[in-house]
């Protein structure tokens, strides 16, 4: 299992090499860098200045150079300086990666429990019609932009005059605002989540329920509570599991657009600024970090499966 | 369910394929399908409302009615209007014209570019295949919105710019999904037969593999259409999207936020107008797989 993990590992650091050269090589070769950005307001702009401008900040050394400084920064934990505000983009990352794990750790975890509940629920009511509402209901939310989601919900509150307090405040500073702060686009990013995982549960519970040994079960008379969560869910868990990680990338894509709807100073939030400023420090390190966050959920999902299914630890051990 | 749709690879192996009869062929299967009934009729009206909105609403969507500024939907403006008087009812139209346009453009670029991509990965294999998987792994390591808004906010404002950002961040999974199903076919007999008679690998790829692996495209492409359109609404509603004043189902999002809790006509119906278009395209998608591959079911 350990090596099994280790060597997972491994491969995620090679794949986070890929998309720090990709971004990195891409960045640079597009028209208009932060000396343009930050010089063109002031006005008599020399060639001079601009080319003086580049060498502080070291943009006039050969690409390569300039990567292998970054790259050796990163592996000591430095991953430089923000081009425009000057403080260190490590610190950044950590602010702004607290509210958007927040985000997605509670929205992954109601869309888990409403999806996977109403899968089982669906599978147990097959043919009737709460079956035929819960499967038309996941149907039309999956159809719904997590956009318009986050538009209605603060339709909705409005509508009835409550308005989510501002500015954000993490949780440690203050709990019960930061709970309104983060219940509301949380419960708008689950619903997108639960109708996929609904879907999904609901289908690999029926093929499961089909199965001899659900049937030899019954035969021996354990009860259809048990016979269901134990035995049905417990076999139908595995291709849940990898929904629920791919999932949490589109969980991920919904929080830059929630973020911005919400006013929360998340890394979607950074990231958008920091590529409109060509920041590129911070948009390698916010880069970086959504990469890092894919790997590690991914990483989770495949141990996982050794957890559900006892015969997949066997085989890697 | 008719005979030639029940048995697809059968059908390829006894005779050369004949395009029409096959389109028509999904066609009926759709048509015969519950759900793919649906979905024709919801994707045929959204199709008519963007195709001919000039023949259905008599407003401009940019022309400003000064005295009619922020109207709650009547029955001269449907969908009411916006803050500077602007008909929102014609702007949802032609918005739906520009998604469907940046949707079905992302679509053929993903296909053709994704399709070729992947056909080559699988067919070949070796060291080809070892360093576009690892291009593609490291592309879907990003959250596709992420990636979209990176390569759009680099590229700059522009309807073209869309299509690419969007593109981009869909090519990944097609060229996966292709690819697994191009493997799938690569050694089977017919394969060696063509290979034999001294096929090349372009002329394999292109009477082999594209027949067969159509199916799949068809049902990923309906659902990457669907995810285009709203990337697209996303990314202009964060502003690096199409352009205003083109009147883009996100941008008028965007706008509608100014005005939460005022004029809530400003959010709910481009926002119906997108979630109607995606979720035929949706349907569509699981239809056609309930028709092209049987065995799923």
């Amino acid at each position: 299992m350990l090596t099994f993990a280790l060597r997972r590992a491994v491969l995620g650091i090679l794949v986070l090499i890929t998309v720090s050269v990709l971004v990195f090589v891409s960045f640079r070769f597009v028209p208009g860098d932060i000396v343009n950005q930050q010089l063109s307001e002031a006005g008599a702009v020399t060639p001079e200045l601009l080319a003086q401008k580049r060498a502080q900040l070291g943009l006039d050394k050969p690409l390569l150079v300039q990567f292998t400084e970054w790259a050796s920064g990163v592996v000591t934990g430095d991953f430089g300086k923000s081009l425009w505000t000057g403080r260190p983009v490590a610190n950044q990352i950590v602010t702004a990666l607290v509210p958007t794990m927040q985000l997605s750790i509670v929205a992954i975890i109601l869309g888990a429990v409403l999806g996977i509940g109403a899968g089982v629920a669906a599978a147990l009511w097959r043919g009737t019609p709460g079956d035929m509402i819960l499967r038309i209901v996941s149907t039309v939310f999956l159809a719904i932009p997590q956009l318009w989601l986050g538009l209605l919900t603060l339709t909705g509150l409005a509508m009835i005059g409550y308005y989510i307090p501002l500015p954000y405040r993490s949780f440690s500073v203050n709990p019960a605002i930061n709970f309104q702060q983060v219940i509301f686009p949380a419960v708008a990013l689950s619903l997108g989540v639960a109708a996929a995982l609904s879907r999904l549960t609901r289908s690999a519970m029926l093929e499961v329920t089909g199965a001899d040994f659900i049937r030899a079960a019954r035969a021996r008379g354990v009860p259809s509570s048990r016979l269901y969560i134990g035995h049905g869910l417990k076999n139908a868990l595995i291709p849940v599991i990898t929904l629920l990680g791919t999932q949490f990338g589109n969980l991920l894509s919904g929080t830059v657009i929630i973020e911005q709807i919400f006013n929360i100073p998340g890394l979607g939030n950074m990231l958008f600024e920091a590529v409109a400023n060509r920041d590129y420090p911070v948009v390698q390190a916010a880069v970086l970090t959504y990469g890092v966050i894919t790997i590690v959920v991914n990483l989770l999902v495949d141990l996982s499966y050794g957890i559900v299914d006892p015969r997949i630890r066997e085989a890697r051990s | 369910m008719s005979l030639a749709l029940t048995t697809p690879d059968a059908t390829h192996e006894a005779q050369p394929p004949r395009r029409g009869s096959r389109i028509i062929a999904i066609m009926r299967g759709l048509l015969r399908d519950e759900v793919g009934c649906i979905a024709l009729v919801i994707l045929t009206i959204v199709l008519v409302m963007a195709l001919f909105s000039p023949l259905i609403t008599q407003y401009d969507p940019l022309f400003q009615d000064r005295r009619a500024v922020l109207k709650a939907p009547s029955l001269a403006h449907w969908f009411g209007t916006d803050d500077i008087g602007r008909d929102v009812f014609s702007r949802v139209l032609y918005g739906t014209r520009i998604s469907l346009f940046v949707g079905l453009t992302v679509v053929v670029i993903t296909m053709v570019v994704g399709g070729m991509i992947g056909m080559i990965s699988g067919y070949f294999g070796g060291l080809v295949d070892m360093v576009i998987q690892r291009i593609v792994e490291a592309l879907d390591t990003l959250p596709s919105l992420v990636l979209s808004l990176f390569i759009a906010a680099m590229l700059g404002p522009s309807v073209r710019n869309v299509i690419i950002a969007v593109s981009l961040a869909q090519i990944p999974r097609f060229v996966r999904i292709v690819r697994s199903e191009m493997m799938k076919i690569r050694g089977q007999d017919f394969i060696l037969a063509s290979k034999v008679i001294g096929s090349s690998p372009l002329r394999i790829m292109l009477t082999h593999g594209l027949p067969n692996l159509m199916p799949t495209m068809l049902v990923i492409g309906s659902l990457a259409f669907g995810i285009a359109i709203m990337t697209e609404a996303a990314l202009s509603f964060l502003g690096v999207g199409t352009p205003p004043p083109n009147p883009s189902l996100g941008t008028m999002l965007s706008h509608g936020t100014r005005f939460i809790g005022v004029a809530p006509w400003l959010i709910i119906f481009p926002g119906l107008m997108l979630t109607i278009s995606v979720l035929a395209l949706n349907l569509i998608g699981d239809a056609l797989r309930d028709v092209l591959d049987p065995r799923q079911r």
